[in-house]
Parts: structure tokens; sequence; C-alpha cells
């Protein structure tokens, strides 16, 4: 009974001072410093001490119908420090930070003139604003709308949590992907607001949870949290990353039975060494903060590595053959009289399985290498036949390589044992390449073949097309006898627009001096699968 | 008359208010899942309920198939209540479940059931990977004939002959007791003809090789994927008795794709090394490409360089067979062909 009598007073005394006063509207028109100035000044009754609100005008989306509708969000208030005839100024200290040019402001007027003579008015219900016809509405549409009703004149965190508790335990609402749209509006408006991003999140709430230890790679790990006490909490996200990622991404976990909370780490996340997670909620209020872990100190799950084996999955694209014939004519430009023929033939196919990692590709392959020749000015007679060497290989090859700040860089080489005329003999080949093998690349190598000889190459690769390899390159060998060095300009084209065949087309230019140089191509096939 | 209705109305409204709180705690059922859960290990879930709650029953099933099974939870004291999911159930990948008051779900659901992961012990998960990867057959009888001729040498104007052919037959067992993986028992007969090194005859050419070899391997892998394969070999060679050993270090599946090197040592029959690349990117179509030197069938003749590819394709229960050709050529300008097949049985 006490209580009700003290209500009914409050209620009175209210009633009372709300005839006495005006609310006064202004403009904030500039922030200097920590201070603002506003569009009100003693000629509406703005004196020094008047309280002041700050709000800003948002323009949002019906839920229902979509219809563009303006609302307002409070800011904060402050108080009048220095008030002149047209203006004032108010200290507002960090709120500064959130305050724009524009925002609207209140002030609450105490006017004793206007203090009525007669008796207070009785008090009659206003009428209800004329609104404009709404949709039929079902009890899907009822709860939207009865939550959009709830948010006017709040925050945005309020607003943002509102909805987000809907998502999450409505996920399937037919009103789902315009809320989600509306979010996204509300959460970019409070990023402009946050001047100070990255504002500490403070423990708001708290869940019981038993983290895994750890988890297979690959694999996705759902995840449950058991709110300690629902009612604190609105909506809830997960944040993850891989460990060692700078940023977490977030998902808003499902709300069932009112104090479950529950999500799942994707598959592509959890990979060595591990994932990280902690979880944010939402008040009903809007206030959000933590509830389990934090950023800097989140939940750890190791992940093991995948076993080596694994990495020699049967993955698609992974391997490829190639086929290829060369033919290098040293000489055909050679006007000189007598014989000066110096050419060679080349054949070979390789076999190439790539993979992730520090090793980057394995090859065997199989080649022949013969010519003739070799000397830029020797005259072949019948006495004097042309120099002969050929050399029949199998090779292993692999190749190393990672990324130095976003360029690819590897080195490789290959272990060549064949026999020549005289037998057994081995031969070798390494290379260092800058850029990725099918694209942009720069290729610098060396070989040597027993009987054979020696070449140094410097490759450009480009990719100018989706289908097309690209290959210049320039270099210096004694080829095929290891007799006088050369010169070898060359070209290489690859289209790939076969499906998982491509065609290899090469040119070549290469001479021992100016008056013995020719011309050279070839051929080749490869298959990828 | 009005004074009896609002008391009435108020007690109705009380009565209504209670019932409805009393329903609400009911329905409150708290439960956090457990993690890391070990396969083969009795799991114990546990609910927190009010004692008015009504039954409350665990089901469950491996995760992503099958039927739900039911489990009554018991008391456990005041608020608790317990559900032990026996060990035959508890198994990798995982166990889906939820919990339900009478009828009402209370955690999770039937549509979205909560997937609990289940981890084995390192070596059980293995062992697991390799069933999969064995398809269960964890026995192998295999065979493989290999013809290789060097080509025809010439000595005194004479053409010579070059070439011996190898059989392998051999039984293996999975042990999978880590790191040994696999034994392996077999049997080589590996004869030829080339030219002799000793005869005063010329030209002439020696048999070369063994009738009759037996060979014991151990198959280790300390890591997954990791092998090393290890072959001691007891052969009755031209000369007599004598020992032989054979090592390869392979990454990957033997059968699939992988890369190797190895050796074979022969006593007086021969040496070799090898480099092998296979893929098993295209399905039951394992392929590989390899380079070897070696100087068999005579450890005194010039050291040649073996280059084949084999293809093999996997047929129906277990079976597989498969074919080699290749090149090999101990100088330049005289080369031979090399060929084989090879069938094994897998159960």
């Amino acid at each position: 009974m006490r209580i009700l009598v003290a209500l009914v007073a409050v209620a009175a005394l209210t009633a009372s001072a709300a005839a006495e006063d005006e609310i006064v509207h202004g403009t904030v028109v500039k922030i200097e410093h920590q201070e603002v100035y506003l569009s009100l000044g003693a000629r509406q009754g703005v004196t020094d001490g008047t309280q002041i609100r700050i709000k800003r005008t948002i323009r949002l989306r019906h839920p229902i119908t979509r219809a563009q509708v303006t609302d307002w969000i409070p800011i904060g208030s402050a108080t009048v420090t220095q008030a002149g005839e047209v203006m004032s100024r108010a200290v507002l200290g960090e709120l500064a930070d959130e305050v724009r040019v524009g925002d609207r402001v209140e002030a609450l007027i105490d006017r004793p003139d206007a203090r009525p003579t007669e008796p207070p008015p009785v008090f009659v219900p206003e009428r209800p604003a004329e609104r404009p016809p709404e949709p039929p509405r079902d009890p899907l549409a009822a709860e939207v709308l009865g939550i959009f009703a709830s948010h006017t004149g709040t925050s945005l965190d309020a607003r943002i949590a509102g909805w987000e508790r809907y998502l999450s335990t409505r996920p399937d609402s037919p009103f789902g992907d315009a809320i989600r749209r509306d979010l996204d509006t509300l959460r970019g408006l409070r990023d402009q607001l946050r001047a100070t991003p990255g504002r500490g999140l403070q423990q708001v709430a708290t869940v019981s949870h038993t983290p895994h230890r750890r988890a297979e790679s690959g694999r996705p790990v759902p995840l449950v949290f058991v709110l300690d006490d629902p009612a604190q909490v609105a909506s809830a996200y997960l944040h993850y990353r891989p460990r060692g990622a700078r940023t977490y991404r977030r998902l808003l976990l499902s709300r069932e039975h009112d104090i479950y909370l529950r999500g799942m780490l994707p598959a592509d996340v959890v990979r060595p060494p591990g994932v990280d997670y902690f979880v944010e909620v939402s008040s009903p209020s809007g206030r959000s903060g933590l509830a389990l872990a934090s950023p800097a100190e989140p939940v750890e799950i190791e992940v093991r590595s995948p076993p080596l084996i694994d990495r020699f999955g049967p993955t698609s694209g992974r391997s490829s053959v190639k086929l290829g014939v060369e033919y290098l004519d040293f000489a055909t430009f050679d006007t000189r009289d007598a014989d000066h023929t110096d050419r060679m033939y080349a054949a070979n196919v390789d076999f190439v399985y790539r993979l992730d990692g520090v090793v980057q590709s394995i090859g065997v392959g199989y080649g022949v290498m013969a010519g003739r020749g070799g000397l830029a000015d020797q005259v072949w007679t019948m006495d004097l036949p042309p120099d002969r060497a050929a050399f029949h290989y199998g090779y292993a090859d692999t190749e190393l390589g990672g990324t130095v700040d976003g360029v690819a860089l590897s080195v490789g080489g290959k272990l060549m044992a064949g026999v020549d005329r005289e037998g057994f003999g081995l031969g070798g080949e390494g290379r260092f390449r800058i850029g990725r093998r099918d694209a942009t690349n720069l290729l610098v190598s060396a070989t040597q073949l027993r009987s054979i000889g020696r070449m140094a190459d410097v490759r450009f690769g480009a990719r100018p097309a989706r289908e097309l390899l690209v290959g210049l390159s320039v270099g210096a060998t004694d080829f095929p006898t290891g007799g006088d060095i050369g010169v070898k300009l060359g070209t290489e084209l690859e289209w790939l627009g076969f499906g998982n065949t491509s065609m290899i087309l090469r040119g070549s230019w290469q001479g021992r001096s100016i008056a013995h140089g020719g011309v050279g191509g070839g051929l080749g096939l490869g298959f990828y699968w | 008359m009005t004074h009896r209705l609002v008391t009435l109305a108020a007690l109705v409204v009380a009565t209504a208010i209670g019932a409805r709180a009393r329903a609400a705690e009911a329905a409150v059922v708290r439960h956090v899942p457990p993690a890391d859960v070990t396969a083969g290990e009795p799991l114990e879930l546990v609910a927190e309920a009010p004692p008015a709650t009504p039954t409350l029953t665990l089901h469950y099933r491996s995760a992503g198939s099958g039927a739900f099974q039911s489990l009554e939870l018991v008391r456990r004291g005041e608020r608790q209540w317990i559900a032990v999911v026996p060990a035959s159930a508890v198994a990798p990948p995982g166990i889906d479940y939820y919990l339900a008051a009478g009828d009402e779900p209370v955690f999770a659901s039937a549509a979205w059931p909560h997937t609990m992961p289940v981890t084995a012990t390192v070596h059980e998960e293995r062992r697991g990977r390799d069933l999969v990867r064995s398809r269960g057959r964890r026995s192998q009888i295999h065979t493989s004939f290999d013809w290789v001729t060097y080509g025809s040498p010439t000595q005194g104007g004479a053409r010579l002959v070059d070439r011996y052919y190898r059989i392998d037959a051999d039984f293996a067992y999975r042990l999978w007791a880590y790191p040994l993986e696999e034994l392996r028992v077999g049997y080589t007969r590996l004869l030829g003809e080339t030219p002799s090194e000793t005869c005063t005859q010329d030209p002439c050419t020696d048999d070369a090789g063994f009738k009759v070899a037996g060979w014991f391997e151990l198959g280790l892998a300390p890591l997954e994927g990791v092998r090393l394969d290890g072959r001691v070999m007891v052969m009755a060679t031209q000369s007599g008795f004598q020992p032989g050993a054979r090592g390869e270090v392979r990454l990957g599946v033997r059968e699939a794709s992988h890369v190797a090197l190895g050796f074979e040592y022969l006593a007086d029959v021969g040496s070799s090394g090898f480099f092998r690349l296979g893929w098993g990117t295209v399905p039951d179509l394992p392929m590989s490409a390899t380079v070897e030197i070696t100087n068999l069938p005579d450890a005194g003749r010039d050291t040649g360089v073996r280059l084949y590819y084999d293809i093999a394709r996997a047929l129906a229960h277990g079976v597989r067979i498969g074919v080699r050709v290749g090149y090999a050529a101990r100088r330049q300008e005289i080369a031979g062909f090399t060929g084989g097949a090879s069938a094994s049985v897998d159960f």
C-alpha cells in the first residue's frame, strides 16, 4: 500500500514538472578539441549549467515493408558551460569523439513564466498518430514488428543485440535476409560512431564450456556454450582464426533452448598448428563484451598435422607428363664453302608430381641427346668426319621452394644417369626460379652432361593469357660435343586450351660465330591430371 | 459478488503463473558437452536438471549415420542426471546425440544433434587409416616377371647376348605394429647370359645369376607415409652361397603416389640403385616411372642404365595386374628392351 502511495506521488510530481518545462531543439555547429558549440543560447532559455542531450538522426528500412524510416539514436549528454545569446558551449570530454557537426541537441528548459496558474490539466491520452496501413500480420511478422518498435530511441548496440538475438533463435526467418542487411547498416553506423576502434572488451557474461585440446585437421569442430545467466545475453558471436592469422572471423551463434549457444569452427580454419577462438556477447541493452576468453588470450585448440602420406593423396591437378622433341642446327646460315655440319637433337619424357609445402615437385624422366659437329670453323671432310656424341639418360628431379615477402622462390636440381659411347656416366642440372612456375617467372639454370657439354640459360616465363604460357630464353652452350661455345636464343609457347592436354611449340636461333648460326625448333605434348 | 470474482481471478492468475514457472524450471536442463572423447572408453554424459524434470533420455548414434539409440538418464544426487554410452559405441569419427525430457528436446535435437568428435590413440587412428587404404585386406600374394636385354654387343665380330630374366614371388602380411608395418617373405630367381669377362675362348658368354634366392623383408614406417624396407637375401649363385640385401626408402604409398630411392646388392650377381616416382591420381590405375643404374646380372659387367614405366590395373576382389615397358643400355649405341608383368592379390 505504501508503495502504491509513493508511486502516485512520484507520478503527480513528474506530471507537474513536465507541465513547467519546455524542450528546445538545436544542432551541433562546431566541435573543437573536447568542446562542442550549439545553436542554442539564452534566447532559447539556455543558461550555464543547462543539461543537453545529443542525438543523431538515422535512416533505416522498415523490416517488413522495407519503406525508409527516420529514427534517432542517443549519442550522449553534457552540461552547458558557457551560454551566449544565440550559441553556447559545452564540454564533452571523451564524448567529443562520437559527436559530429549536425547532430541534434535537446535541452530541457525550466520556464517559470510559463507555469500555469490554472489547475493542471487532466491527462488525456494522446490519440495515436495515424500510421500507414501495414501488411497483414502473421505471428512471425508480429514478432519482428514488436522488436522493431522496441528499438525506437535505443542505442545502436541495443538494436544490434536485439536483431542478433532474433536471428540466433530464428535463423530461418523469412525476414532474415532483410534483417541481416539492416544489421550490416547498423554495424556500419556503429563503426562510424566509434572513433576509437578496438576499444578493450570487458567480460560481461560467462558461459560453461569444455574446450577441446586438439582437433583433426580439416574437420569442422562443433562447439556448445552454456549460458550461466541467459537473461544477460541477447546474442553471441564466436570469433575464430587459424593460429597465426592476424584477424578473427566471426559467426553468429545459434541459440537453443534459451541457455545453449551452438556453432561450428569451419573445416577450412581447422588446420595446423591450431585454431583459436573466443566468444563475444551482447546484452539486451546492447552492451557488448566477452563471455569466454579474449582476442589476446583465446581458447586454443591444437591441430595435428595430417600425416605425410596425405600429401601424396590422389589430388587432381598434381601430375603431368610432357613429351618433347627438339632439333637445333648451328649451321643453317653458314654460307661458307665446305662442310660445317653442327647440329643436335633431343627427345625427352618428363613425369612430374607436384606437392604442397617446401618440396614443390618431384619428377623423373628419360631423355636422349645426340649431335655432331660442335665447332664453329672446323671443316669436316671424309677423313675428318664431324665429332659425334650422344647420351641416353634417366633422371630424378626435385624442386624446393617457398614464398618470401609474397614472391615465390625455388631451387631445383636434376641428377641424370645415363650411357654414352664410352659407357655409364652422370650429368646434372641446377636451377633457381623467381616467381611461380605457371605464372610470370625468371629461371636461371646450368646443365652439364657427360660427353654432350654444358649449358647455362636464363629463361623468362609469362602467362599472357589463361591458356597460354610463353617462355623466352637466352643461353650459352657448347652442346652437342663440348666444342665451341655458342649462343642460343629460344622461344617456347605452350597452349593449355585442350582440356588436360597442352601443345608445346619451340623455336630458336643459335650460333657460335657471326658466320656460323642456324635455327631450330621443337614440338611437345603435355598431359595434366 | 465483485469481490469474489476478483479473488477468483487472482487465484486463477496466480495458479497459471506458478504452473508456468514450474514448467519453465522443468524445461531448463543444463548439459555441458565433454571434450576430447577417446575411442573405446565408456562415455559419461551428465546433465543438471531440477528434480521435477520428466524422464531424461539420451538419443545417440554414430556420427552422421544410422538411427538414434535411446538411453534413459538416471539420477545422481539432487540435480544431476547421468547416462553412460557403452564403450563399443564410442568410435571415431564421433557421436551425434541430443537430450530429451519426455518428448521435448532439451539439448540439441534430432534435426540438429550435437556431434562430439571421438579421437582414437595415434596408433589406432593410423591403423584405421591403413585399414581404409588397404580396404581391410592385410595379406598379399605378389608375383612379377621381368625381362631385360641390353642389346647385342659385338665381340671379335660376333654378336653376343646380354640379358637376364627375373621372377619374384612373395607373401606379405600387414602387421601394423608400428613402427613395424609389414613383413614380407619371398623367393627370387634371376638368370641371365652376359659376355664373359674371364673365358679365354673369344668371343663367349657366361651364365649369370642364381636359380634360387630366399629373402625376408621388414617394412618399417617410423612415420606414417615414410617407409623403410629392409631385405636380407641368401642365394646360390654360380660361385656358391652368397648373401644379398635390398633397401628402399619411400614417401607415400607403393601402390599409389610415392617417391622412392633404393638399392639392391646381390653379391657376385650385381648391384643396382633406383629412383622411382609413382602416382595414383588416376583411380585404380597406378603408374610409376623408374630410373635404375645397374650392372646385373654380373657384378663384373659395366654399369648400365634402365628406364622403365609401370602401369597396373586394380580389378575386383583385391586383384591387381600390371605391365612394364622400358629400355636398358650399357652403352649409347647398344640398347635393349625391358618388359615385364606382375600380378597380386590382396585378401
